[in-house]
């Protein structure tokens, strides 16, 4: 019984987890624009994320080593220390998109306005790392972030028109938006899918909690059950957008917009409901990138890292979350869109999955490290495919991003 | 001298450059019960005629998979080898001198 519900509660904390504000705000602005004509790239993308947490997670818990003291092992400090650049701007990016997100969240609760929510919640994210511990903090986050079934529950409450969905989800290029506005919201929404941190994360959270060869079972159950469920949540975004506001002409470009068709279809309590989703899963996400910036540079110079530990214990680890946040604090000070400041990082983060994702892709093939737990031919017949893929969206998603002008 | 420093060295023999140092080998004697122990001793320089960068584990005659990733790590280092530490005349961070006489090992390991 217990067993049972460990099961259940690491597939519930991965729907919540998978979920963040680049989902959010992405899944909800393509919906409104282009209906379900691109929820094939939602589908392709969390069979992506599936591909890539599940041999992170592998190689976190057969070889006890996380994905950044691998990359360094692996490339050499050089070619190491590009790809650490790389991909610690990105969650920084990431990281200040969910500390904004919180806030823009908090303002729809209370009417006060987001800036003045950006210190509490930054401070919240820094007390939590700080004080609570590991798996109560998953947990929570995890299981709050389960309201955002509100917008499945939203979406079937406005009575979809499965006809006009389905011809959408056929139909791959929409005449009223250009190819190439439809093609960059195709990598932003691969790169929302796929965020790096979710990998930096998801395996160096399975070396703090001590995962081992017997947690392999659960690992992947909770990616290849809970991460779909995520996925399915996402297309229920898009969608309430595609039947709430794609027929007036709404195009999203606010939090309170993505919430909109929620409102307008389960009223005040379903819409109380999805906001306390929606601060769980940026919250939650708040943590996960605040933790990984720690994890990534901590793991790479070799220093003492994990949030069991103290700050005394590791200094460093500690130091640097502190001044991430400080630095996600400054940029959002500046009265920048958070929302703006999302659709840049999810397009950036498929910029840099190429970093993260070969190194763990050779790593789960060494014998060295996995031993008898190295990849099927199967798994690397799709991990490779997906390499292509990831490649190709990384070097499409600046030109995309310059040509439309950030998808306008 | 760090090691590391030789890396990405250019590689002279008999006054022309033939590539750069990609990777430096070491020997570590081993023990009887497979545990290696000792000082590690340099054994020799890999050398490649571009400028490639890490062979990333490929080098290893048993790392065949995945089978695309293999093929085009291994294609990219085509041509490398590995010459002796003995056979090299002079080094300096600036450059790898090889003596004229330099055998070319296969850079492959078992």
């Amino acid at each position: 019984m217990k067993k049972i519900f460990a099961v259940a509660l690491g597939i519930l904390t991965a729907i919540g987890g998978f979920l963040d504000i680049g989902d959010i705000v992405t899944n909800a602005v393509v919906g409104s624009r282009f209906g379900w004509s691109l929820a094939w790239v939602v589908v392709v993308g969390v069979a992506g994320i599936c591909v890539f947490a599940h041999m992170a997670g592998k190689v976190a818990a057969v070889s006890g080593r996380a994905t950044f003291e691998l990359i360094r092992e692996r490339l050499g400090p050089r070619m190491a220390l590009a790809n650490l650049s790389a991909s610690f701007f990105i969650n920084l990016l990431t990281l200040t998109a969910e500390v904004g997100g919180i806030a823009l969240a908090l303002q729809l609760a209370s009417s006060v306005n987001y800036l003045l929510w950006v210190p509490v919640a930054a401070f919240a994210v820094w007390l939590v790392v700080w004080r609570v511990g590991f798996e109560l903090m998953e947990n929570v986050t995890g299981l709050i972030g389960l309201l955002l079934i509100g917008f499945a529950v939203a979406f079937f409450l406005l009575g979809p028109d499965w006809g006009e969905l389905g011809r959408q989800a056929a139909q791959l290029m929409p005449t009223q938006e250009s190819p190439a506005t439809y093609w960059f919201y195709a990598v932003a929404l691969f790169g929302a899918a796929l965020t790096p941190y979710e990998v930096f994360f998801f395996s160096s959270g399975a070396v703090e909690e001590g995962w081992s060869v017997k947690d392999l079972g659960q690992s992947r159950l909770n990616v290849l059950v809970g991460f779909p469920l995520g996925g399915f949540l996402s297309l229920a975004i898009a969608g309430c957008a595609a039947l709430a506001l794609l027929p007036i002409g709404v195009e999203v470009g606010t939090l309170s917009q993505v919430v909109l068709p929620v409102a307008e279809a389960g009223g005040t309590l379903l819409l109380v409901a999805i906001i306390l989703g929606i601060v769980a899963a940026t919250f939650g996400a708040a943590l996960e990138t605040t933790l990984s910036a720690g994890y990534t540079l901590a793991q790479f110079f070799g220093w003492t890292w994990g949030k069991s530990k103290a700050p005394a214990q590791a200094a460093r680890f500690h130091t640097t979350m502190i001044v991430c946040l400080v630095i996600g604090l400054g940029v959002l000070a500046t009265g920048v869109d958070p929302v703006m400041v999302t659709e840049v990082s999810v397009v950036f983060s498929a910029v840099a999955l190429p970093l993260t994702y070969l190194p763990i892709l050779i790593v789960a093939n060494d014998p060295d490290y996995m031993g008898e737990h190295v990849n099927s031919r199967a798994l690397n017949v799709a991990g490779q495919a997906y390499f292509g893929l990831i490649l190709v969206a990384a070097v499409a998603a600046v030109p995309l991003m310059i040509v439309t002008g950030v998808g306008q | 001298m760090y090691l590391a420093e030789l890396v990405d060295a250019p590689v002279l023999q008999a006054g022309s450059r033939i590539g750069h140092v990609v990777d430096v080998r070491l020997f570590v004697p081993r023990h009887t019960e497979g545990q290696r122990v000792g000082t590690p001793e340099v054994f020799g320089v890999v050398v490649c005629p571009r400028r490639t960068g890490s062979f990333l584990g490929f080098e290893r005659t048993d790392a065949r998979a995945p089978a695309l990733l293999a093929a085009f790590f291994r294609w990219r280092a085509r041509g490398s080898f590995l010459v002796l530490w003995d056979d090299l005349a002079a080094v300096s961070k600036d450059a790898v001198e090889l003596r004229p006489e330099a055998m070319r090992w296969s850079p492959a390991l078992a």
